[in-house]
């Protein structure tokens, strides 16, 4: 690991078994909202990173809210360019710190106030300011379920969804980085359910290791999941907000299926 | 087409859009820190390592010798040969560390620890693991904590009341970052060689207790609790009712309990006990102490105070009143807001409110008696000015202001009886405004309101200026009066936005007897005190003024325009009025002073002068060609007529007339007044003779032969100015 890049006084990694490598961003949620008022790129930057992730969750919640194909690509559109430049995020103090909640709110307020405004003006013209592969979402809207819940209870839904992709594909591309890609694909249903239950003799057959190593394998790999499963939905919530009690909501939303 | 699988743990049928064929559920089960890893043996007590064994760990630092020690680990001073400065190493006892759902806590909150930059916290520079042991790296402060300072008992007062609004100003930053230090002790406050505070520590007990921990009783005072497992939450002494009972709920409240408990022991030299003694019974110290000290010291963290601002401003207001020589000071925390009224729809004029409509009307016109002002800087000439000559700008702007405060006075003097005061109206409308519906807040103000300002106009300024402000935290009544058909009421409210706000609420009963809204202001509350410094101001500009152009008339003497010295007396009396309003201030004071000296001054001169001007003359052309004389004793001149008396020497005839005209440009006096003449005979005498009107012209005394005839005696007479004008016209002799 090299020395941060700020120039602080870096560890070497003889010095120390495992060194913390200082960061200095916070969360990007946290970026967003400290930046407040004012239109940092860092702020921005942050702000476009999560809308990147999160867009299809949005999309699918006006989808649900009853607008046509092409109106809710254009409103999911809009409705980011509208987020990016026009310093929305101020209001985001009424909410509790999260962007998951920020993002709803602001969305369906979009959607009342905003639209009809919008739909005055002409189309076209305008460079969408994110890449958002609006076509592609319309192909997975069509394969999701049906089911009878509330738009709102979809958004969230999906938004749980969302955050898990986006973390298992975190970890799968570490894993591809270090070249255990193939561990990986076998030891991945070991996130699912309690450390004892998990037929280690059978992975260990499988994948030609001892049993103990195999042991080893999983804990690290339930461990990393744990740690990237909390940073990313760190990335979306201020600091003073509890991680605990955001996965307590999500483990709701999921359940409510 | 496939069956629908089923999750291996939860036995839950699977949807299609599952992340990677994995149960949703369950993959956010596993999100959850897990107990398993948490150990039940009893650690060993912790021995710090030696001074040699850290310095192998660190290569980087010069480690120089272990300068503290606790059950939260133990601290060193180091040094940082390349950046040449002493740093602090906390090292943190192993039991802690072994926890993995630890590092991600740690990680986490020693970044957001790392955001708070403010001289009153102690910087945490780095963070991280060497050798197994967890350490924070941190600013070095060189000198004392205040347990080393209160191991000889209290401290004087004074020390005490210098520390806290620094331990304040610390804490606000922190609980406005989020954090909440939760460990609030003498031991975490530092105090370097300059006296400066320096708060250590925020946030350890946090990432180093987690949540829901049972709790340890009866430990030594200043030792940190530790649980079974080795888990640090805090020191019992310091710790606020709600953090014992549930660590995982504690608010930033918590910190103004240990910080009651701190200011307690500072000026005690004493934990407060279960019934909590007043420290001015204990030691000598102003009594209004006691109230900020217990309050912060309440069992409830609703009863305490919201905000750590708020004892840092009661410690000041006490401190500044006990000082003679504070001025009028402005508070070192400034709110956003800055000190112009917010939402105001009564007109306000140096800063004193007006709210009868009729005072209200009169200064509008009086801004047309200001443009007199102009008329004498450009010589602009105004329909009419030439009758209101000196007077335009007077009466015009100071005597229709005057006028002003003249019909407010009277208006306040109406005061009702209280069982007539409509208060509940006043706070349903209030509600509203709280509620944010402006629209609805216009539609039910009074029509006067209306007139004033459109809906869409009163809902902008109410969105752009009470909406920031927030939710209202605490709404105290203040003050409210009644003048007749108007009803004003003050609180002094605490909104989410700005801590310490006054409301004025300002309705009118209308024709239909319902009372409605007709002004609303919201203040920062220091800024009733700096309106009234700025009133006291502008109070002394206006009476300085005075002065400058009393400098400007004297240097455009002897002719100075008449304008300029009424300008003079107006600016003076404008000062002194305004002073007289803002006499509780130093300027108010000092501008009444000033303005009555030059008022005084110019009064004086303008009298004199007067006198001066309506008594001089000048001696113009004399012509005497037979040997006879006049001479003038004295002139006096009023707005009607002008006598001159005087002694003649009459040696050419036997008898002549002696008369007193005016020249003017039109026609000589066609009618002379029987006082203008006078028989004289041959010899001396005197003479009175008065002329009718005073006009512009030339006066002048004529001797003329009695049956008729050009005068044979002439004098020419008249003010400096008319002397100048008559020798240019040269007359010829």
């Amino acid at each position: 690991m090299s020395t941060s890049t700020n120039g602080a006084p870096g560890f070497s990694d003889s010095a120390a078994g495992e060194y913390q490598h200082p960061v200095f961003a916070t969360t990007h949620w946290s970026v967003v909202l400290k930046a407040g008022q004012s239109d940092t790129t860092h702020a921005r930057d942050a702000l476009a990173r999560l809308c990147q992730t999160y867009w299809y969750p949005l999309y699918a919640y006006v989808r649900r809210r009853d607008h046509s194909v092409h109106d809710a690509q254009d409103l999911t559109q809009a409705f980011f360019a509208r987020l990016l430049e026009r310093h929305w995020v101020s209001d985001a103090k009424q909410e509790r710190g999260r962007f998951r909640t920020f993002l709803l709110t602001a969305m369906s307020r979009f959607l009342s106030d905003e639209w009809d405004k919008l739909r005055a003006q002409k189309r076209g013209g305008g460079i969408p300011l994110l890449p958002l592969q609006l076509d592609t979402g319309e192909t997975r809207y069509g394969h999701e379920p049906a089911d009878n819940s509330t738009p709102e209870q979809y958004f969230e839904r999906r938004w749980a969804l969302t955050l898990l992709d986006t973390v298992l594909q975190r970890l799968r591309g570490e894993y591809d980085r270090e070249g255990k890609g193939a561990l990986f694909a076998a030891l991945h249903p070991t996130l699912v359910g309690d450390r004892e239950l998990q037929p280690y003799a059978k992975l260990a057959d499988g994948l030609g290791m001892q049993e103990g190593a195999v042991k080893v394998a999983v804990h690290r790999l339930r461990k990393r999941y744990r740690q990237l499963l909390r940073e990313e939905i760190g990335e979306t919530m201020a600091e003073s907000e509890d991680i605990d009690e955001e996965l307590r909501h999500l483990f709701a939303v999921l359940a409510r299926r | 087409m496939d069956t629908e699988r089923i999750c291996p743990s939860c036995q839950k049928p699977l949807a299609p859009d599952v992340p990677l064929g994995l149960c949703p559920e369950c993959l956010i089960k596993s999100g959850f820190p897990t107990g398993e890893e948490s150990a039940g043996a009893k650690r060993p007590p912790f021995t710090p390592p030696t001074v040699e064994e850290l310095a192998k760990l660190f290569p980087q630092l010069e480690i120089l010798e272990l300068i503290g020690k606790g059950g939260m680990g133990a601290v060193y001073k180091a040094r940082q040969p390349r950046l040449n400065r002493f740093v602090a190493l906390k090292i943190l006892p192993p039991s802690i560390g072994s926890d993995p759902a630890f590092a991600e806590r740690f990680a986490r909150e020693a970044q957001a620890l790392a955001q708070l930059n403010h001289p009153g916290i102690v910087i945490l520079y780095e963070f991280g693991q060497a050798g197994g042991l967890h350490f924070f790296m941190m600013e070095f402060v060189d000198g004392i904590n205040l347990r080393q300072l209160l191991v000889n008992g209290r401290i004087a007062p004074r020390e005490a009341l210098a520390i806290v609004p620094q331990i304040c100003d610390a804490l606000q930053f922190a609980h406005d970052h989020g954090i909440v230090h939760r460990d609030i002790k003498p031991e975490n406050i530092l105090l370097d060689r300059r006296g400066r505070v320096k708060v250590a520590d925020f946030g350890l007990a946090k990432i180093i207790g987690g949540a829901n921990e049972p709790v340890a009783v009866g430990r030594p005072a200043g030792a940190p609790l530790l649980t079974e497992t080795g888990k640090i939450i805090g020191t019992p002494q310091y710790m606020s009712p709600e953090q014992i009972a549930h660590p995982a709920n504690v608010d930033h409240r918590a910190d103004i309990y240990a910080l009651g408990v701190v200011f307690y022991q500072m000026l005690t030299g004493e934990l407060p006990g279960k019934t909590i003694e007043p420290p001015s019974k204990k030691v000598h110290i102003d009594v209004r102490l006691d109230e900020v000290v217990l309050r912060a010291l309440e069992k409830k963290p609703e009863l305490r105070y919201q905000q750590v601002s708020e004892v840092k401003t009661m410690v000041e207001t006490i401190v500044n009143s006990e000082s003679t020589t504070a001025p009028v000071a402005a508070p070192s925390t400034r709110t956003r807001a800055d000190q112009s009224p917010l939402v105001h729809i009564i007109e306000t004029l140096f800063g004193i409110t007006f709210t009868s409509p009729g005072a209200i009307t009169l200064i509008k016109v009086s801004a047309l008696g200001f443009l007199a002002f102009l008329s004498f800087l450009g010589d602009i000439p105004l329909p009419g000015m030439h009758h209101f000559f000196g007077f335009s700008g007077f009466s015009g702007f100071f005597g229709l202001i005057g006028f002003a405060f003249l019909v407010e006075f009277v208006e306040r003097r109406k005061v009702k009886t209280k069982s007539s005061y409509p208060l509940p109206v006043v706070e349903s409308w209030l509600a509203i405004m709280d509620a944010g519906n402006y629209a609805q807040s216009w539609d039910t103000a009074a029509k006067y309101f209306q007139k004033a300002i459109t809906k869409v106009e009163w809902i902008e300024r109410s969105q752009s200026a009470r909406q920031p402000q927030g939710k209202v935290i605490s709404r105290q009544l203040r003050t409210a009066r009644r003048f007749g058909s108007r009803f004003i009421v003050t609180f002094d409210t605490a909104f989410a936005g700005l801590k310490a706000a006054v409301e004025t609420v300002t309705f009118s009963r209308e024709h239909d007897g319902q009372w409605r809204a007709i002004g609303y202001l919201i203040l920062p509350a220091y800024a009733e005190r700096a309106q009234l410094g700025w009133l006291g101001k502008q109070a002394l500009f206006f009476a300085g003024l005075a002065g400058v152009l009393g400098i400007l008339t004297i240097c455009l003497s002897p002719n100075p325009p008449a304008l300029l010295v009424w300008s003079i007396l107006a600016a003076a009396l404008f000062g002194i009025i305004l002073g007289i309003c803002a006499r509780r201030n130093p300027f108010g004071k000092r501008a009444i002073k000033v303005g009555s000296i030059n008022a005084a001054i110019w009064l004086i001169v303008l009298i004199a002068a007067n006198l001066h001007q309506s008594t001089t003359f000048y001696i113009g052309q004399t012509s005497f060609p037979n040997g006879d004389s006049i001479v003038i004793t004295s002139v006096r001149r009023t707005k009607e007529q002008m006598v001159v008396k005087g002694h003649y020497n009459l040696v050419s005839t036997d008898r002549a007339r002696l008369a007193l005209y005016i020249t003017t440009s039109s026609t000589n006096s066609t009618h002379p007044d029987s006082r203008q003449w006078v028989q004289i005979s041959k010899g001396q005498g005197d003479f009175e003779l008065t002329h009718p009107h005073v006009v512009p012209g030339l006066p002048h005394l004529n001797m003329y032969p009695v049956g008729g005839g050009g005068p044979f005696a002439e004098l020419y007479f008249g003010t400096q100015a008319e002397a100048a004008e008559e020798g240019r016209l040269g007359l010829g002799y």
